[in-house]
This record gives C-alpha cells, structure tokens and sequence, in this order.
C-alpha cells in the first residue's frame, strides 16, 4: 500500500472558527508552517500541505476528505467535534501568550445572578460558540443549564460586553486573552466574573482517524515537539502565535 | 504624492521593493506633517502609510492599525471633506475589517458609527454608502 504521504500531499487543516484572517492572510503562515514540520520530520518535500480555514462548516467539510489527515484544532471544537471525527490528539499547542492550558470565564453586567439560575432567558455569546458542549461544560459542569439559554459563536465580544452593560439579557465566555484584556475596556467595573472553567488545553493537533501511519505519525509527533528548538523553527511557530508544542496532557472524560 | 506612492506599491511585487516604497511613504506624510501639522490631509496620507506599512508587516498590524486610527481621528476633526469622507471611510473600513478586540482594533458599532459619519459628510459618493452597507450588515449578524 502506498503511504498518504509519499503520494500526493496529505492536508493539516488548521481549524479556526471563531478566530480572524480570511484564509488568504493566515495561508502564507501555515504553508510555512507544513513546509517547517516536513523537513523537521525527515519526510518528502510538499508532502503535507496546510489550510487555514476559519469557518467551522467548511472545517468539517475538509476534514471529511480522505486526503485530511491532520487538524490544528482549537479545545473546544475538540470537545465539541473529536469523537464524531475520530480525532487522536497527537500535540498540545503551546500558544502565546496563553500557553499550553487556559480558563474560559464567563462575565456578565454587575449583581448579575451565577450559573445555572443566571443562565435562564439570556444569549450566551463567545469565540467558542459553535461548540455547545464544550460551553455548557464550561461553565456549569456536571449541572444541566436551563433549556432557554441560547448560545451564539460570535466574534464580536466587544460589542456583546457593551449590549450585557446596557442591560439586555447577555453573557459572554472568555478566553483568557479576552478576560486579560478585559481591565483596560472604560465599562470593565460594570462586569463580573459569574463563573470560571477549569484549566483546559488552548489547542492541539490531532491525527484524523486512521489516515496516518503510526511511523508517519510518530516523526511529525516528534518534529513537532523539537520544532521550537531552531531559530527557523520557532520564527515560524511565532508568525503563527505559537511557542511550540508538548506531549498532550488533557483533562480527564467529563471535564470542558 | 502619498497616493501615488500607494499605487506603486499596488504594482511592485518584490517584497524588498514595497518594503522600500512604503519607506518613501512614510517620509513623504511626514513631510507633510512638519510643513502643516493642522492639514488634514496631511495625518489623512500618515494613516493611508500606515495602512500600507500593515499589510507589509502583519505581525505588526496591531499596532499599526491602531496608529492608523488615531492619524484618521485627526485628520476628520481637521478635514473631513477630503476624499469624499475619506477619513471617516477609512475609519470605517479599518473598524469593521480590522480582527476583533482583544486581537486587533476591530469593532462594528464603532464602525457603524464611522460609516454613518461618512454618509453624512457625503452622502453621494458611492464608497459611503458601500461601507455603511457592510456595517449595518454585521451589525445586524451580532444581534
């Protein structure tokens, strides 16, 4: 049988829901990316390619194609997607400047009451809303949230945090980086922090079912881990917000 | 002059070479700046450099974007005619496309706003009525 990857190129779709760039931005950074991790793993040049893609329904449409062997996944749509994927996690993401875990917070307007009964009635917006799973664990884990919680994927926070200070029926989960930023917004003291997740992976990178040899998978896991230790290579992890990346530690089953 | 210098960088496509281009850019707006420091139109060509310097330098946007927005408030308190609006346009352009807070300066009602200044300076021109569109439409998607 001929290996994906001494045929044609196999694909690492960097799944980026929720985060900017239009494709044509990031593209240039993941192409140099893939080109990095192949000569780091020994293997044939323009044998893995890379697409950045920031939409989650076209994220699983590439990840459907056989050629998909590989996704650079952000936690929550691992939570929210992995099993149904058969996503075996390969690499946890080191990621500036966050690092290899973070919390998600929720905030919402001052005196506002805490999850579950807070929950009731309200728009729940964040980054990570395309992945109600990972959300609802998030924020209340082990107990059910009321049915009439929506939930929205948006990116725009900043205007779902002045809509919950203006009084309409809002909460918004943050990532870390967001909830950093958080103090220096002029209507930050008319926030609160209701609830706060558990430290969970940022992102990892992850084998898509059977699509890649164990010897394959085992030279990209190990390029991978030494990628930060050239300057070439951790120039080309920093274009992409990256440190490099570790051994996956991950929560255990239940946990966000 | 700033203009033109934009145009050839449209059409260069060595990277050293728009990386030199932008360079005159920069000196040219800040030529500009010493000489009248009140013209609009002056912080007006800064902002359009910065711009420029932004798309050469992503891993700098940030900042640059940001630079942008300040040299384009200025340049609307003190001209807001020129260009058809261009300041508040641009503002416009900047705040709906730019990546979203904490990332980047992106922000839809701020850019909402901008696009609906734009209309109201001129409201004829065909690019303000574009953005305002584009505005309005992701100001309704975040309901």
């Amino acid at each position: 049988m001929v290996s994906l990857l001494t045929a044609a190129a196999a694909l690492l779709v960097f799944c980026a829901p929720g985060y900017p760039g239009a494709g044509g931005d990031a593209q240039p950074l993941v192409d140099e990316f893939a080109a990095a991790a192949t000569k780091a793993a020994g293997l044939p040049e323009g044998s893995l390619a890379a697409v950045y893609d920031a939409d989650e329904k076209s994220d699983l449409a590439r990840l459907a194609r056989p050629d998909a062997v590989l996704a650079f996944v952000p936690w929550p749509f691992y939570v929210q997607h992995g099993a149904e994927l058969h996503l075996t996690p390969l690499v946890q993401a080191d990621v500036l400047p966050v690092g290899t875990v973070q919390r998600w917070t929720l905030v919402a307007r001052s005196g506002h009451a805490p999850p579950p009964a807070g929950l009731a009635g309200v728009d729940l917006i964040s980054t990570a809303g395309y992945a109600p799973a990972f959300v609802r664990a998030a924020v209340s884990p082990g107990v059910p949230l009321p049915a009439n919680l929506t939930i929205t994927a948006s990116g725009q926070v900043l205007s779902g945090l002045r809509r919950a200070v203006n009084g309409e029926p809002v909460v918004l989960l943050l990532d870390q980086e967001q909830s950093a930023a958080l103090p220096g917004l002029p209507f930050a003291a008319q926030l609160q922090t209701i609830a706060t997740s558990r430290p969970v992976p940022v992102a990892l990178i992850a084998v898509v079912g059977n699509r890649l040899p164990a010897r394959k998978a085992s030279a990209i896991k190990e390029a991978l881990l030494k990628l930060a230790s050239t300057p070439d290579g951790a120039a080309t992890l920093g274009r992409l917000r990256l440190k490099g990346f570790v051994t996956p530690d991950l929560p255990a089953a239940g946990a966000p | 002059m700033v203009q033109a210098d934009s145009d050839l960088i449209d059409t260069e496509n060595l990277p050293s070479g728009r990386r030199r281009l932008v360079a005159d850019a920069r000196s040219h707006a800040e030529r500009c700046l010493a000489m009248a420091p009140q013209d609009g139109r002056c912080h007006y060509a800064r902002a359009i450099v910065y711009g420029l310097a932004a798309r050469e330098q992503p891993l700098q946007a940030g900042v640059l974007l940001k630079n942008m927005l300040d040299s384009l408030v200025k340049a609307a308190a003190l001209s807001p005619t020129i260009d058809h609006a261009g300041p508040a346009r641009l503002q416009a352009i900047v705040l709906l496309r730019a990546p979203y807070w904490p990332l980047g300066p992106g922000d839809v009602d701020a850019g909402l706003a901008a696009a609906k200044q734009a209309v109201a300076v001129d409201p004829t021109f065909p690019g303000n009525q574009a953005i305002l569109r584009e505005a309005q439409k992701k100001a309704a998607a975040r309901q």
